[in-house]
């Protein structure tokens, strides 16, 4: 048998191996939060930074703006960003589809339609009482996770008889379309409340519906990480699940995956990440659908690759995009969900177009 | 030995298959033939474990399929599907590796590269382990999803006995490749695997085939050796067309053309 130089270090497919991608990214995240703790309205420097992070001594005011201001909004940018990023890889490899994306099966606007619900309709006094502060955080939650199960349930249904031998199970094209669907009529009803609704009111819900991470407080943070943390670790275990339906849930199901659990796993995981990020942070677009496919580029579509590097690369992302956010308007802030669409839209389309090129001739 | 027992697929009031028996049995290499809409494909289908019969059972080593774990059916049998795409750019080596994902648990990575390099350079597709897989040709594709399968079983710790189901798996490739593959997968049955195929060309199958199974209408017409099945009667009777048959100069085997 001819030998082939293929192991280790020279196996050509592991050319980017898993530490020497995940280690400069690990490293260009911490420039990321250092930065985001050192810009502001009174900079802050780097140095000044990490001595606070440390717990050196530090001027109590310095340490004030970096621990009490601006850690808990920079680890909330980036919780949120990593969480968005890790459900789009998750969903993108479940539907076999490089433009799924929490959004597009309805996850997003279902949460922004139940936080909009509670900002217009109000609350019960009782429940108000009882929830207090987190009543719209877990609106959007809730609404997440109910659309979800929703648009599953209506794609479980739909299995198709007499085709070419479907045997039950969750079609992903119906899923795709139940989710394009949810997602018409839950802006339809956003765009109804929006209606009828307040000054103050619409400022609150332009909030939800451009997303903004300007009303971080460590309960936030505390609120967002198991779900972020959970959708991080949960990822890793279904890294091989993913790999195997990139070839069809036939050959993922002949490979001995159990697909099924897998496939409604993933759903729901995501689910309650893109759900927590929405509720304490608004609608935040592209993030789940940009980061993916650079990570592809850089490492290719295996997801034990994938996975951590989009989590890592998602914060990093998101962190910068907030810097943005407060910074160009300063003392005003931009909303976070505009600068992301604002530099991922052209960005995705330049993909695109480049992708095209690639293919044709 | 994966054995199917008077098995039928129905769908949509239509019968697919209906009341096959047949059986894989280690060391023999058994080629399906029949006209589109034989129920060869279906018969894959049950034979593989992915549908269950609506009459009849489908059993490996005595057990129903249904009752295997996913994981050790997935070490016993293998299936090569006609055509498989993909949406992302996984690189030759990354989709021959998945093969080895039922073994994950059970072997380290090194060994793991040694079967999957191993089974690339049987399916004459190791020059192609750092390609993007979606920039192949078609044939390349169908070769690197051979040494995926090969890979999938392909493990020296593994006694039982290994069932290998290729469907058209020489639909894309050139004929230096088909007889390749083919001498291949009879190749394995020397060391005891068990591997069916179905086939297009009935050439391929007199030449390297034990068993012959003809079908057609989802039902099994005739089975047995090249010979004694591969006879006008029989072939014309399968196909609607009539065919001749004479005997190849080079091998004992038949050699059939199709009457113009």
């Amino acid at each position: 048998m001819t030998s082939v130089p293929l192991r280790d270090g020279s196996v050509p497919w592991r050319w980017f191996g898993t530490v020497g991608l995940l280690v400069p990214l690990a490293v260009l995240a911490c420039c990321a939060v250092i930065a985001s703790l050192a810009i502001g309205a009174s900079a802050v420097p780097s140095r000044t930074v990490i001595a606070a992070l440390l717990g050196g001594d530090v001027a109590a005011r310095d340490a004030a703006i970096v621990l009490q201001l601006r850690l808990p909004r920079t680890l909330l940018g980036f919780g949120v960003g990593a969480a968005l990023a890790v459900s789009g890889t998750m969903m993108q490899g479940l539907f076999r589809n490089p433009l799924a994306d929490p959004a597009l099966i309805g996850i997003s606007s279902g949460a922004a339609l139940a936080a909009v619900a509670v900002i217009v309709l109000g609350v019960p006094a009782l429940a108000a009482g009882m929830l207090g502060p987190f009543s719209l955080p877990l609106a959007a939650f809730l609404g997440s996770v109910c659309t979800t199960l929703l648009v599953q349930r209506i794609a479980r249904g739909g299995h198709v008889q007499g085709g070419q031998g479907r045997t039950g199970g969750t079609d992903v094209a119906t899923l795709l379309l139940a989710g394009i669907a949810i997602s018409a009529i839950a802006s339809a009803a956003t765009g109804y409340l929006v209606f009828g609704s307040d000054d103050r009111q619409m400022r609150d819900i332009t909030f939800w519906t451009m997303g903004s991470i300007g009303g971080a407080t460590w309960t936030t943070v505390l609120g967002l990480a198991p779900f972020a943390l959970g959708a991080v670790l949960a990822a890793g275990r279904w890294a091989g699940v993913l790999d195997a339906l990139l070839l069809g849930e036939r050959e993922a199901a002949l490979l001995g995956f159990r697909v099924e659990p897998a496939k409604r796993g993933i759903v729901i995981v995501a689910a309650a990440a893109v759900g927590a990020s929405v509720a304490v942070a608004g609608v935040i677009g592209f993030v789940g659908l940009v980061v993916p496919h650079l990570v592809r580029l850089m490492a290719g579509a295996g997801h034990g690759r994938l996975l951590p590097a989009s989590a890592l690369l998602g914060g990093t992302l998101l962190v910068c995009a907030d810097i943005v956010a407060r910074t160009v308007v300063a003392p005003a802030e931009l909303p976070i969900g505009l600068v992301t669409a604002l530099l991922g839209g052209p960005f995705f389309l330049w993909l695109l177009i480049r992708r095209r090129r690639e293919l044709s001739p | 030995m994966i054995r199917a027992s008077n098995v039928s697929l129905r769908r949509g009031g239509k019968a697919l298959v209906d009341g096959v028996s047949l059986d894989l049995t280690p060391g023999t290499l058994t080629a399906v033939l029949g006209p589109n809409g034989a129920g060869k494909s279906s018969l894959v289908r049950l034979l593989s474990g992915e549908v269950a019969p609506d009459g009849g059972s489908v059993t490996l080593d005595g057990r129903p399929l249904a009752e295997w774990d996913p994981g050790d059916l997935a070490r016993r049998r293998a299936v090569l599907s006609q055509a498989v795409t993909l949406s992302f750019p996984l690189r030759v080596g990354e989709v021959a590796m998945l093969g080895r994902a039922p073994h994950r648990s059970r072997r380290t990575h090194a060994e793991n590269v040694r079967i999957v390099e191993r089974a690339l350079v049987a399916a004459d597709a190791i020059h192609l382990a750092g390609r993007s897989y979606p920039s192949l040709s078609g044939g390349e594709q169908q070769r690197v999803q051979f040494a995926r399968v090969l890979a999938q079983l392909d493990d020296p710790a593994e006694t039982s006995a290994r069932h290998l189901i290729l469907d058209e798996p020489t639909a894309s490739l050139d004929i230096r490749h088909q007889a390749q593959l083919l001498g291949l997968a009879h190749g394995l049955t020397r060391r005891g695997w068990a591997v069916l195929a179905v086939l297009h060309d009935p050439n391929l199958a007199a030449v390297h085939a034990d068993t012959i199974v003809l079908m057609r209408g989802g039902r099994v017409l005739e089975t047995g050796t090249p010979w004694s099945v591969m006879t006008p009667e029989a072939l014309s009777a399968t196909f609607d067309h009539p065919v001749l048959v004479s005997r190849r100069t080079d091998l004992d085997r038949p050699l059939i053309v199709p009457a113009a």
